[in-house]
């Protein structure tokens, strides 16, 4: 089973929307505002998951994919991206990444959606 | 580009197919690949404008020909007519003169009969000197004679007289049937030539008993017996003197009492007709015309055709008499009578082609060729200005045809332009709207877990979740409106993409209570489309539907296949029970942000991505209220697009 799960987005205000829901999980959440920042983070603390937002100033979502699977190709990174975008989601799945997430004001379903990812993810880990 | 018909103005070949559909007479579409029905009408109109401008050069060459043809016949008859008069003036003068000639002949005939009545006896020396002036004077008079009659019991004295004045061997002759001279046999009654001027070339004559030709005998006892003048007709010379042909006035002399009137004789001219006629038209030219004459006995009996030439007169028999005969036929001709004693001279003047060259005018072919030259420059003209007018009204439509192209490829062109910009503009604003949305979510999502919540707050949290859930359905109707996809077209089966969305709505009009009715055909043919895409058309077309119906109302979906000019569609129908769309909405409908639903019920975009699929499809969409109330929407793809 999963426990720490690294928020990647250049918003403030996600990420803490992100940690209060993850949280209320019982997840340990860290939180990177940049690639560059996501990559150090994930070398340092090694996290079950990586939610990583595609969108971003400076190395955007799928660099950072990239960069991250480069660094472990194990890497378990879900995309989550404010708008959808079939091209994007098929690059970023081609990159290796586990699963793309479009964020909704529907947070049952949102919720669910990464909950059954995560919970994929440790699945994989034992 | 947005298109409003007028009443009844949707091209009826557009309604193949349609169950009723545009029966209401109004209705509107946007329509992609839009031919537009005059375009395919103008074959006809123009082919028949073009005959009508052109009918008026024809109409013209028309007149031109007709009244130069007409003046051409008017001319020539003119022509004819003038020749006619021509040849009537030279040959009138030329008859009156041959008349004169004869009539000169005839009077010094005459006169000599004059000279026999009044005294019984006229001496050879008188003789003589009586016709002595007359000879002088006309060269056609071949001999004078006095014949007169002599009983068989006077011959011998007539003929001792003669040999006493010196005619050795004097004798009354008759000529054998080989032309030959022999002293006259017996008979009751002679008529020979005894006084003759002039004697020279003349001497076979003198002595002749012209009672020894059976023929000169009839003419002699008609001319005694009729007491008048008679002619012989023209013979063949009998002298010796040249050849040509010869004719003789016989005049009875006839010598009254005492005690009673006695026939004496003959007063005979003798003449050559070559010079007769020669003399007489002395000084006249021919000038082309050739003259026939016909001599033929007043009464019946046979006629002989002559022709005076140049050299002198020719008797006509035979095939040549036939080929004079076709040619006077065939030409222009002026006839007339000569009056000579007891026969008929019919004179033929005939224009022969050179009086005909020399007199023509020609002024008919002139006319021809100038009326026909007149019209031919004038059709000319006219059809090479009318061509070209045809062809400037044609430069210029095709001028304005090109506009127009061009002025529809600019728009579309910045259509296209804007809607990429408006798509750019659509994502980034979504994003930047859905991050702080999503926090939104998340925060209220969190709040509405706590516990002890009062109740009034949750309901409030709840409102902002449900506004929050608006702006996300705005944004990605934006979204998908602004991001028009390329289609990724494949052959489908356009029933089977209705059955699968009808699945997906399925649930949601039963939780409405809407009956959802399909009427699908049989054996469409397949169409090149994406079926994602489509499936978007149908859902926003029966959510349209759904929310136009309410309650307790029905949504029907149709498939057919028509037939329109130029191949094959399929068609997509939804129709609604409705109230029907507003005409004056009717320009509207696909519209982006267009909706008559309720505030928040709707952000307009449904039906303008409906327009953009389709669009992008090469198909057809619009909208036409059902005879029966309710809103008909009609998508149509065409097979050949695909």
């Amino acid at each position: 089973m999963a426990e720490r799960i690294l928020v990647v987005d250049d918003e403030s205000f996600v990420r803490k929307a992100l940690r209060k829901i993850l949280e209320a999980k019982g997840f340990g959440v860290s939180e990177a505002a940049t690639g560059d920042e996501a990559v150090a983070s994930y070398k340092k603390e090694r996290p079950d998951v990586v939610i990583l937002d595609v969108r971003m100033p400076g190395k955007d979502g799928l660099e950072t994919l990239r960069e991250l699977r480069g660094h472990d190709p194990d890497a378990s990174v879900i995309m989550l991206t404010a708008v959808h975008d079939e091209d994007a989601a098929r690059e970023a799945l081609e990159a290796g990444a586990f699963e793309y997430i479009t964020k909704s004001t529907d947070l049952d379903y949102l919720e669910m959606a990464l909950m059954t990812k995560i919970a994929m993810v440790g699945g994989e880990d034992e | 580009m947005l298109r409003a018909k007028e009443a009844g103005g949707r091209p009826s070949n557009k309604e193949e197919g349609l169950a009723g559909g545009g029966a209401m007479g109004w209705g509107w579409r946007r329509q992609v690949n839009q031919k537009d029905g005059t375009d395919r009408a103008k074959g006809g109109p123009r082919l028949k404008e073009t005959a009508r401008k052109y009918l008026v050069v024809w109409l013209a060459v028309a007149v031109g020909l007709v009244s130069t043809l007409f003046l051409f016949k008017a001319l020539r008859q003119w022509g004819w007519d003038r020749l006619q008069d021509e040849l009537e003036r030279q040959s009138q003068s030329q008859a009156a003169a041959l008349q004169r000639g004869l009539d000169q002949n005839r009077e010094v005939v005459r006169s000599i009969a004059g000279l026999f009545s009044a005294s019984y006896q006229v001496e050879r020396d008188e003789f003589r000197s009586f016709v002595h002036g007359a000879l002088t004077t006309h060269g056609d008079i071949q001999a004078l004679q006095w014949v007169p009659r002599v009983r068989d019991l006077e011959r011998s004295s007539y003929e001792e007289a003669a040999q006493r004045e010196g005619l050795d061997g004097f004798h009354f002759t008759e000529r054998t049937d080989e032309g030959k001279l022999r002293k006259a046999g017996w008979r009751r009654e002679y008529f020979p030539v005894y006084y003759q001027e002039p004697r020279q070339g003349n001497e076979r004559l003198l002595g002749l008993d012209m009672a020894s030709d059976p023929a000169l005998l009839e003419t002699l006892r008609r001319a005694r017996d009729e007491r008048e003048m008679v002619s012989t007709p023209w013979v063949p010379s009998f002298s010796d003197k040249g050849q040509g042909y010869r004719f003789l006035l016989f005049q009875p002399v006839f010598r009254s009492g005492p005690p009673f009137e006695t026939f004496g004789g003959f007063a005979v001219g003798l003449y050559k007709v070559g010079a007769m006629v020669e003399e007489s038209l002395e000084g006249l030219e021919l000038g082309g015309v050739e003259i026939y004459i016909y001599d033929e006995p007043a009464s019946e009996g046979p006629r002989a055709l002559y022709r005076i030439e140049p050299s002198g007169v020719r008797r006509l028999e035979g095939e040549a008499q036939k080929v004079a005969e076709a040619e006077i036929a065939s030409g222009l001709n002026w006839r007339t009578a000569l009056e000579v004693p007891g026969r008929r001279w019919e004179l033929l003047f005939h224009g022969s082609p050179s009086f005909i060259a020399a007199e023509k005018r020609w002024r008919e072919w002139e006319a021809l060729a100038a009326g026909l030259f007149l019209t031919g420059a004038l059709g000319a003209y006219l059809f090479t200005s009318t061509r070209r007018a045809a062809e400037l009204a044609r430069a210029n439509l095709e001028l304005k045809e090109a506009y127009e192209n061009l002025k529809r490829a600019q728009s579309s062109a910045i259509a296209a332009e804007k809607l990429a910009a408006v798509g750019r503009l659509t994502a980034g604003v979504s994003h930047e709207i859905m991050n702080p949305l999503f926090a939104i979510s998340a925060h209220i999502h969190s709040l509405l877990k706590e516990p002890h919540l009062p109740e009034d707050v949750a309901a409030d949290l709840a409102e902002v979740q449900q506004q929050a859930k608006r702006i996300e359905k705005i944004s990605q109707d934006l979204l998908s409106f602004s991001r028009r996809r390329k289609p990724q077209r494949a052959p489908l089966d356009l029933n089977q993409v209705v059955e699968k969305t009808l699945d997906l709505v399925r649930h949601d009009l039963s939780v409405r209570k809407i009956a959802l009715e399909k009427e699908l055909a049989e054996g469409l043919p397949a169409v090149l489309a994406d079926s994602d895409q489509l499936s978007q058309v149908i859902i926003n077309l029966i959510t349209n539907a759904r929310d136009a119906v309410g309650e307790d109302g029905r949504v029907e979906v149709r498939t057919a296949l028509v037939k329109v000019d130029g191949g094959g569609s399929v068609e997509l129908r939804v129709e609604d029970s409705g109230p029907g769309i507003d005409p004056a909405h009717m320009g509207e409908l696909f519209e982006p942000f267009f909706t008559t639903k309720a505030e928040g019920q709707g952000t307009g975009l449904g039906l303008a991505i409906c327009h953009g699929i389709v669009e992008t499809h090469g198909g057809e969409i619009w909208a036409e209220n059902a005879p029966g109330g309710g809103a008909v929407f009609i998508v149509r793809l065409n097979l050949e697009e695909g």
